[in-house]
């Protein structure tokens, strides 16, 4: 990746598109610490991220799911959310069992709570890792990709969680292939192409400028 | 497999099967033989010894190829106290024991743990190898001739026996106690995915050498109890290989990661031993490694874990090869 600079204001939704490979999901693992990047500064409200350890960063407030679903297995889904509210910023005076109880109302899975991981859906498990993210209270948001593989049904369901997400406050960074949920619900796009990003703007702004539909459609545009 | 979620009546069985065979064994002392007394002691300190090897390989998923060296640790502790005459008889030498095998642990844990699983394995291999040598080669701890420790008179098992019984029920109930609480969620976090365990908020490396130090403790004092029971310690038989192997196989084959695995392990380990020495003689650890490797062929989760399906979600060999930080993250994302 070079030469990329993005910002995400608080309360934002913002989305990061870019044909595959571009670049975004490592864009995601510098973010959160998995990755050091080699030069340039990451900043979380002010204060320097880059280089910190991932377990720092996410108690800082970086909370993010991943691409491809990775629940704790063993675990049943609340103790998957006890993970993140044990270990992430913390819900100052709440106890972190009342709080894993709501988010689980929120987003939908209360009734799942004892059940293991690998005995439910694709779009059960994403949940569930939408939910331990949330319970790491986050003040930023990194959504891996949360829409791909869910039917319509499932997809819509998604859409309103993440706008809920987004009105309770938290500012949130989007991976997304599903064009009309980013350009649904974000404030601003960034699109990435080859580690690099080369346009910015509002949904439709973005939409109609030239270079990312060519990026997109490749040559075909020129016929 | 826990007291949580669908598995919570297996446990729930579990326990009372450890209980009774606990009560058992308790009033075996007034009627049974002493070789029954003598094989019990030994099938007892085995089950103490596992469970506390199975809380670091098994549920954290650190897999510790030289476990024998805090063994060791307790039992030297304890002889050359004896020895010195710093103190006598006493179970302060024993939780002194405890302790020193914990210092090891943090000692070791720090630089390796925060490393790919292999290094750790090598390293506690080569870990218990040196304390084996340096303690042969050195002067102050006798080196080959060995620590002869007093027995009191008259000389009984009784007080051994109870000992380990109360030393083998009260680890299986803290193991328990662990697993079960908030530590033991995270551990299986760590065992399950480290790398998003640490972007979840968890500091990996700490949790990992606290376990281990825990479960030093444990092999610590019981190699203080067997320095008492057994009257003589000598580094080629506390800092021993096979021991290390031995926790290993009980622990894997009986069931990693459950609470009655490596208590079954131990059961069918030491029986096999024993038939393997009637028909192999000096060459009987040839059982272990049978063992192992019918384990990971056939059976990853062990006897428990298949039996109750419960198996946990990596196997422990393949994730020795798991790296540090990242690169396991950036496999799994494709952009």
């Amino acid at each position: 990746m070079q030469n990329v600079s993005l910002k995400v204001e608080e309360g934002e939704t913002v989305g990061l598109i870019g044909p595959n490979g571009s670049g975004k999901s490592t864009l995601f693992n510098a973010i959160s610490g998995v990755h050091r990047p080699d030069s340039g500064k990451i900043r979380l409200l002010g204060k320097s991220i880059a280089g910190k350890s991932p377990n720092s960063i996410c108690q800082m407030g970086i909370g993010r799911t991943f691409q491809i679903v990775k629940p704790f297995q063993s675990l049943t889904v609340y103790e998957n959310v006890l993970v993140g509210a044990m270990y992430g910023r913390g819900f100052g005076e709440k106890k972190l069992e009342d709080a894993c109880s709501e988010l689980l109302k929120f987003t939908g899975l209360e009734g799942k709570k004892d059940l293991l991981p690998g005995n439910l859906t694709i779009g059960d498990r994403r949940r569930i890792e939408l939910t331990r993210a949330l319970a790491t209270n986050p003040t930023l948001l990194l959504l891996d990709e949360v829409m791909a593989g869910l039917n319509p049904v499932e997809s819509n369901q998604y859409l309103e969680l993440v706008e809920n997400i987004g009105t309770r406050g938290i500012a949130i960074l989007m991976i997304e292939h599903v064009m009309k949920v980013v350009m649904a619900i974000s404030n601003r796009l960034y699109v990435l192409n080859f580690g690099e990003v080369i346009a910015e703007g509002k949904p439709e702004e973005v939409a109609s400028n030239k270079k990312v539909i060519s990026v997109y459609l490749g040559e075909e545009t020129n016929a | 497999m826990r007291s949580k979620g669908i598995y919570a009546h297996i446990t729930r069985r579990s326990l009372v099967v450890i209980a009774i065979s606990y009560a058992i064994l308790a009033t075996m002392q007034f009627f049974a033989s002493p070789s029954i007394i003598a094989y019990a002691m030994l099938l007892l300190m085995y089950v103490a010894l596992s469970q506390a090897y199975n809380l670091v390989s098994g549920y954290v998923g650190d897999l510790s190829f030289g476990h024998t060296a805090f063994f060791g640790v307790g039992a030297f502790t304890v002889a050359l106290s004896e020895y010195y005459g710093f103190s006598h008889f006493s179970p302060v030498n024993v939780a002194l024991g405890g302790v020193f095998a914990a210092f090891l642990a943090i000692l070791i844990g720090f630089p390796f743990l925060r490393l790919k699983g292999t290094y750790f394995a090598i390293g506690s291999l080569a870990l218990a190898e040196v304390m084996r040598i340096a303690f042969l080669n050195s002067d102050f701890t006798l080196s080959s001739r060995g620590i002869y420790i007093p027995i009191i008179e008259p000389y009984s098992r009784i007080p051994y026996y109870s000992a380990i019984v109360g030393i083998s029920a009260a680890v299986t109930i803290i193991v328990y106690l662990i697993i079960n609480s908030r530590l033991g969620i995270t551990f299986i976090a760590i065992r399950d995915d480290p790398d998003v365990a640490r972007v979840m908020g968890i500091n990996v490396t700490l949790y990992r050498i606290l376990s281990l130090t825990m479960s030093a403790f444990i092999c610590g004092v019981v190699g203080g109890w067997f320095a008492y029971y057994n009257a003589y310690v000598y580094p080629n038989n506390v800092f021993n290989m096979t021991l290390s192997f031995e926790l290993m196989v009980m622990t894997f084959f009986g069931g990693a990661g459950t609470i009655l695995g490596p208590i079954i392990g131990a059961v069918i380990v030491l029986f096999a031993e024993e038939i393997g020495r009637t028909y192999i003689l000096v060459g009987y650890p040839l059982i272990l490694a049978i063992l192992i490797m019918i384990t990971f062929m056939f059976m990853p989760g062990g006897i428990i874990g298949t039996l109750t399906k419960s198996t946990p979600a990596v196997n422990p060999f393949s994730r020795l090869s798991r790296s540090r930080k990242g690169v396991d993250l950036a496999e799994h994302t494709g952009s």
